[in-house]
């Protein structure tokens, strides 16, 4: 949300520089000359970043490369070309911000002879933000779900009520997930090891839990899951109390495909292996026959079609 | 922006910029190192190709069209509607540029209905005349308003 709302900004702001670019001379001296010449990263990556970022949201990926890789690594690269940005322009920020101005910022006259003023421009910045966050905010601000035409998700829409970011088909777990021998390994550094089937894990104590799926594309829904915690398979393994596991799904590829809980996110109420949604058994592109449900994680990181609790200490 | 006349020219110097230069500069090579490390996913020669491409599509492109479309406002519309309609114009002009991953839906599966699930096209042409609407009526208002105090300096305004 944060970052839909800051590509008007950058456009604004980058508007508002363009006649910079030809200065001429270029530079004139070598210092001047470095700290234009990391403009252009400067520039380029944050366009980029925030393009292919929104692009993400919609699952779109014209390009090649991988793009959360990719997108993490160019982070690193804007978030320093920024911090070069900033120092360069340090000590005029602070000269400019020191200066009152000679005369109001706002003339009318000067407005309507020209087109937009400083103050209408601003305006106009602001309203362009308003827009496209009224527009999409929605898909997870709950009151604003209406009016989130633009929005590529809506959080009530989706099997069961909620949506869904991979498939089964598309995760290539519609013939393992649905496997009549499917049973639940709980291994490594246990005494007891076990191998639970849907029917052991529905014998479990049952737990309900309701907590959100709080996608990184921007999009989060809630629903009352049911299902057994994780903490007291790892008692009943006879893990160690400080254990830390593995999550492990049966897809057979992708960077998500395991995720790891600490102690403090495996000893807490609320981290079950979900076997039911809103009190009916998962959807499979839910994660059916398991998934793992735990409060304040990313949705990635919530393992759908779990086969395995690997315990390490 | 504004370089007054006499003041010394603004250039990078002292602390600031070498503490930049330092930090921001290490991050860099970070994230670059990071990204030529783990070449088999981010192909760099691919990942460079759409970080010049978006710089060249902003800068030979997208600018050009909207200073453009400014200049035309500037020379065509009578100058008490020009700033609202410029603003208008560049209010919508940010949304449908936002929208087209959306009306583009390259995205969408067969099998997951709950991405982008609405009508788009549909959408956006309801909201951009929303705003078409709501900047009209102020630009409209504005420019009566302005019309009705009188033109030469303006009184109450000047001194406080």
């Amino acid at each position: 949300m944060a970052g839909i709302a800051s590509i008007p900004l950058l456009l604004l702001k980058l508007w508002t520089v363009y006649p910079l670019l030809f200065t001429w001379p270029p530079a004139r001296n070598v210092t001047q000359l470095s700290e234009r010449l990391f403009v252009a990263p400067l520039v380029a990556l944050a366009l980029f970043q925030l393009f292919s970022g929104l692009a993400n949201t919609t699952r779109w990926y014209p390009w090649e490369f991988n793009f959360v890789v990719s997108h993490f690594w160019g982070g690193w690269m804007l978030i320093g070309v920024l911090f070069i940005h900033i120092g360069a322009k340090w000590q005029q920020s602070r000269r400019a911000l020191r200066t009152p101005l000679k005369q109001p910022a706002v003339s009318e006259p000067v407005a309507a002879a020209g087109g937009l003023s400083r103050r209408g421009l601003l305006w106009t910045a602001g309203a362009a933000v308003g827009a496209v966050t009224l527009t999409t905010a929605g898909q997870t601000f709950r009151p604003l779900e209406d009016l989130a035409s633009l929005a590529p998700r809506a959080p009530d829409i989706g099997p069961q009520g909620l949506p869904v970011n991979r498939t089964a088909g598309g995760a290539g777990v519609l013939q393992t997930a649905r496997a009549p021998g499917w049973r639940l390994q709980v291994m490594g550094a246990v005494d007891r090891p076990l191998s639970l089937s849907l029917e052991d894990l529905r014998a479990l104590p049952q737990h309900a839990a309701e907590l959100p799926i709080s996608c990184v594309e921007g999009w989060s829904a809630s629903a009352t899951w049911g299902g057994v915690r994780v903490r007291d398979l790892l008692e009943r393994a006879g893990a160690a109390p400080g254990a830390e596991v593995v999550v492990r799904s049966l897809q057979t590829r992708g960077s998500f495909r395991s995720s790891e809980l600490n102690t403090i996110f495996a000893q807490h109420d609320d981290t079950l292996l979900a076997l039911d949604i809103n009190g009916e058994p998962l959807h499979l592109d839910h994660g059916f026959p398991c998934r793992l449900i735990a409060p304040n994680r990313p949705g990635v990181m919530l393992t759908k079609w779990v086969m395995a609790l690997e315990v390490r200490t | 922006m504004n370089a007054g006349s006499g003041e010394p020219q603004h250039e990078p110097h002292g602390w600031p910029w070498r503490i930049g230069l330092l930090i921001g500069g290490a991050m860099f090579a970070f994230g670059l190192y990071g990204l030529l490390h783990n070449a088999t996913q981010t192909i760099p020669a691919d990942w460079a190709k759409w970080i010049a491409g978006a710089l060249v599509l902003h800068d030979a492109l997208l600018v050009p069209a909207v200073l453009l479309v400014g200049a035309l406002v500037t020379r065509l519309a009578p100058s008490a509607l020009r700033s609202g309609l410029q603003g208008t114009l560049a209010v919508c002009g940010v949304v449908a540029l936002m929208s087209v991953p959306v009306v583009m839906a390259a995205g969408r599966r067969a099998d997951n209905p709950s991405l982008l699930p609405h009508d788009y096209g549909q959408n956006l042409a309801i909201v951009l005349a929303v705003i078409l609407a709501g900047g009209t009526v102020l630009t409209i208002s504005r420019a009566a308003r302005a019309g009705r105090r009188p033109r030469a300096p303006t009184p109450g305004r000047s001194n406080s």
